[in-house]
């Protein structure tokens, strides 16, 4: 399951990764071992945990997520992560398209009977 | 956030630096901070630093290349940032050079020309920062515009030898300030190649 993503996979991932981390932020901050790890225990979203530390810097960037260095009781600080106003909202906009373009994906990916058929069977019957 | 200063993380965190080598150098810093600081939470969280936990953590955060190129993928805006047009910047030091010998020259209007076109375009200059543009422009502008302050205050008070003085520094101040910005502008790349 660690073998490089296949394109198409490699591709969606791009798409959806930042809106999962912000999905993983919704109900209150995280350090960013806590994000990394949650998110490559499921293979689909990431092969290597270093690749998400540049995404994590651009939600930055992009004032989608804050950060805050917290001092941790016998361990090294640890930067957490807080969705922003502007996060949030792109979250409830990523959470509303998403049903959307999921549907119309099965929609065409679905080997249901297609027209055609139904109108040679529709032919045929006749 | 001291990074752990076990031999296979500083190999590990040269390696990432040396394949992000094209990256801006502030995203750069950036990057290397961030997976300092995983590393070292990720040992604090499993408690142990010995040589397999560390081998661990590295391999989770993967190839080096494979980070590098993440980042490089989230900030594609850097390379193609235009480089500073090298004429426009000699046309700019060789400006303000001439400020103080163009006051001695042609007079006021000279000055405020010479001034103003200097200005303009050192601070619309992409080749120093707000810090060397400031002192840059200082040094060279400095005494002309102090000259002429005295010109228009009326420098009959002032005697042959102060006066000599004065356009002695009004040619060499700018002059000094023209190296400054000429150094800058030869040891500090807008695109480090290699740094």
């Amino acid at each position: 399951m660690a073998d490089p993503l296949t394109k198409a996979a490699s591709q969606l991932r791009k798409g959806v990764l930042e809106y999962c981390v912000l999905a993983l932020l919704r109900d209150g901050p995280r350090y960013g071992v806590e994000l990394v790890e949650e998110l490559s225990a499921v293979a689909v979203m990431t092969t290597s945990q270093g690749t998400i530390y540049p995404l994590l810097s651009r939600l930055r960037r992009d004032h989608l997520v804050d950060t805050e260095l917290r001092e941790s009781p016998g361990g090294p600080p640890r930067r957490y992560y807080t969705l922003t106003p502007g996060g949030r909202a792109a979250l409830a906009d990523f959470t509303a398209s998403w049903p959307l373009f999921r549907d119309a994906v099965d929609h065409f990916l679905a080997p249901a009977p297609g027209p055609s058929y139904d109108t040679e069977n529709l032919l045929e019957g006749t | 956030m001291k990074a752990p200063d076990h031999a296979l993380v500083l190999a590990y965190l040269t390696d990432v630096e040396r394949a992000a080598a094209p990256l801006d150098p502030a995203r750069r810093g950036e990057l290397l901070a961030d997976l300092r600081e995983h590393i070292e939470v990720s040992l604090a969280d499993a408690d142990t630093r010995d040589e397999a936990a560390v081998r661990a953590v590295l391999a989770q955060l993967g190839e080096p290349a494979a980070i590098a190129a993440a980042a490089l993928a989230e900030a594609p805006a850097v390379p193609p940032a235009p480089e500073p047009d090298r004429f426009r910047t000699r046309l700019t030091i060789l400006v303000l050079a001439c400020v103080g010998p163009a006051t001695l020259i042609g007079g006021p209007l000279a000055l405020v020309l010479a001034a103003g076109a200097g200005l303009y375009l050192l601070s619309t200059s992409p080749r120093w920062t707000p810090r060397q543009k400031l002192k840059g422009g200082a040094l060279t502008l400095a005494l002309p515009l102090l000259l002429l302050l005295a010109g228009l205050a009326g420098a009959g008070r002032l005697g042959p030898t102060e006066l000599l003085l004065l356009l002695g520094l009004n040619i060499l101040l700018p002059l000094l300030g023209a190296r400054l910005l000429w150094r800058k502008a030869s040891t500090t790349r807008p695109l480090p190649a290699g740094v």
